[in-house]
């Protein structure tokens, strides 16, 4: 999902050349923390939120301090630590698969036309399609384990990386083929240097692929199961100790900002290897 | 021009290749009963369209449709005014990166314990989903306004109306529909996220989910067929809508 940014803006790059990658993804850096009206908000809003539920009293709407010792809790305990551990592990393995993949069919398609005729169409024509919806088969097909998830995480990140390594593929300049040519570089010199060329749109197709893992993980998490951050807020909920669910929801958008903040840098790192004409 | 037809002919051969590997392995090896071929799934599908079925895509395309109408109804102004007024957007920008960076979906849980297992707990959800993508679209539309069209209708004299309906909104259009087909699609990820784990009566998420616990597995195909089918017409109308809006408004390229 997007994603859920499920169209994806990488496509929206390659499609239109109009989205910049990663839109969105820029807020909420540094610059949103350190912003003093945003700041204000904030202590506004939480001391609010505490006091309109403390003169509620209702159960079912915790106070923020409520929320904060149950996420204490969960952090001295390890619990948290765990189920988080467990659904960013599911993320990024899914990611790693689907990457490779991604990366392997999208090179083939920059490097035959007859690949790319044949399949690029059909890749197109079937990413609009939900996959989530696909999880239940897929369980029956691997089991309740982290097998299904981790499978769906690749189908979901193989599109943006497919794509983004199209672009990628697309932007190493002609002089550089020519360079490479005249040369006589050899087979693995030239794919490094594609590869070289890749790099800056991949990590920008990662920027998309890895928020949504999150979001895959965590719905398949809250599904089914008995692990992870989904299952976590799941079983609070079923508890009814929406404090804890909360908790639980406050530590992953954490986990989501800290992680576009981490593509963020990596993204940064790695524009300069662009070998695209302008850069 | 030359019609195009290696273009378009390559894709169909590859597309029966594909089906045909697949169709012709289950002559080879047997398949474990879950794993459908083609021409199974594809029977599966027609033997699922009962009233039952529409039914069921119709619920889902309710909840989707107004939960993606909620959303978007306030994101979109809300985007457009946080665009031009920067003390407004830096008041709510620490809620919004969190909120944007959040799994939403983690959300439902909490929104079941205070609403029930109702479709407004399901249909909340979705809205929020919505939101979030759409108000960053738009936002990102409003901002990147060239600003001498601003300068310009300032010059004529227009209004603050006048510019808004003349300037902001034919300008930011483009990416606002952008924004659309991005939350169109996660409305229909999460209505069928929110069907299944918001324990929905109805709905095609409810239609695979009762598949998946009774093991009838031609009735799960169904549904993610049904799901994919609805996946695709929406993509296909919002492709069409968004080629007839860009030159509507005669805006080809954002600045």
């Amino acid at each position: 999902m997007s994603n859920i940014d499920t169209h994806t803006l990488v496509t929206q790059q390659a499609r239109s050349r109009r989205a910049p990658a990663g839109l969105g993804q820029n807020l909420f850096a540094w610059g949103a923390l350190l912003n003093p009206l945003g700041l204000i908000a904030v202590v506004v809003g939480i001391l609010l939120w505490q006091l309109v539920s403390a003169v509620s009293g209702n159960y079912y709407f915790p106070t923020a301090s409520q929320v904060a010792v149950d996420l204490g809790d969960m952090i001295v305990d390890g619990t948290l630590a765990n189920a988080l551990g467990i659904t960013l592990g599911k993320a990024l393995l899914g990611v790693l698969i689907g990457g490779v993949a991604g990366l392997l069919i999208g090179r083939l398609m920059v490097v035959s036309r007859y690949v790319a005729d044949g399949l690029g169409p059909l890749v197109n024509a079937v990413y609009p399609i939900p996959r989530l919806a696909l999880y239940p088969l897929l369980v029956v097909a691997f089991g309740a384990g982290g097998e299904a998830t981790i499978l769906l995480v690749s189908i979901e990140a193989f599109f943006p990386i497919l794509y983004s390594t199209q672009v990628g593929a697309g932007s190493l300049s002609q002089r550089y083929r020519w360079l490479m040519g005249n040369t006589g570089a050899s087979y693995l010199r030239r794919e490094g240097i594609a590869m070289r060329a890749i790099t800056p749109y991949l990590v920008a197709g990662l920027r998309n692929a890895v928020p949504t893992a999150l979001i895959v993980v965590v719905t398949t998490e809250l599904l089914l199961g008995s692990s992870g951050a989904g299952f976590l807020a799941r079983d609070a909920g079923n508890q009814f100790l929406p404090a804890r669910s909360l908790a639980v929801v406050f530590a992953l958008g954490v986990v989501g900002v800290l992680l576009n903040i981490v593509m963020r840098l990596f993204y940064r790192r790695t524009q300069r290897w662009n070998l695209s004409l302008q850069a | 021009m030359r019609f195009p037809v290696r273009k378009i002919l390559s894709p169909i051969v590859a597309l029966f290749v594909l089906l045909g590997l697949w169709q012709a392995s289950s002559l080879i090896w047997t398949f474990p009963a879950y794993f459908y071929t083609p021409t199974e799934i594809g029977s599966a599908w027609v033997a699922s369209l009962d009233a039952n079925m529409w039914q069921a895509t119709w619920d889902t395309l309710f909840r989707a449709g107004v939960g993606f109408l909620i959303g978007t109804i306030l994101a979109l102004p809300i985007g457009a005014i946080t665009a031009r007024l920067r003390r407004v957007e830096n008041t709510v920008e620490p809620y919004i990166g969190f909120f944007y960076a959040l799994p939403k979906i983690s959300l439902l849980p909490v929104l079941v314990v205070w609403l029930g297992y109702t479709d407004t707990a399901r249909i909340t959800m979705i809205a929020i989903s919505v939101f979030f993508p759409v108000y960053v679209y738009m936002n990102a539309g409003v901002k990147g306004i060239n600003p001498d069209y601003l300068k310009v209708a300032s010059n004529l004299g227009a209004g603050r109306w006048t510019t808004f309906r003349d300037v902001l909104v034919p300008a930011a259009a483009p990416m606002a529909m952008a924004g659309l087909r991005v939350g169109l699609a996660i409305s229909l990820i999460v209505t069928f996220a929110t069907e299944v784990v918001g324990q929905s009566p109805n709905g095609l998420g409810r239609i695979i989910q009762d598949g998946f616990i009774a093991v009838a597995y031609s009735e799960m195909y169904a549904g993610i067929i049904m799901f994919a089918l609805i996946g695709l017409a929406i993509d296909l109308a919002l492709r069409l809508l968004t080629r007839n809006s860009r030159t509507l408004w005669g805006e080809a390229e954002l600045a």
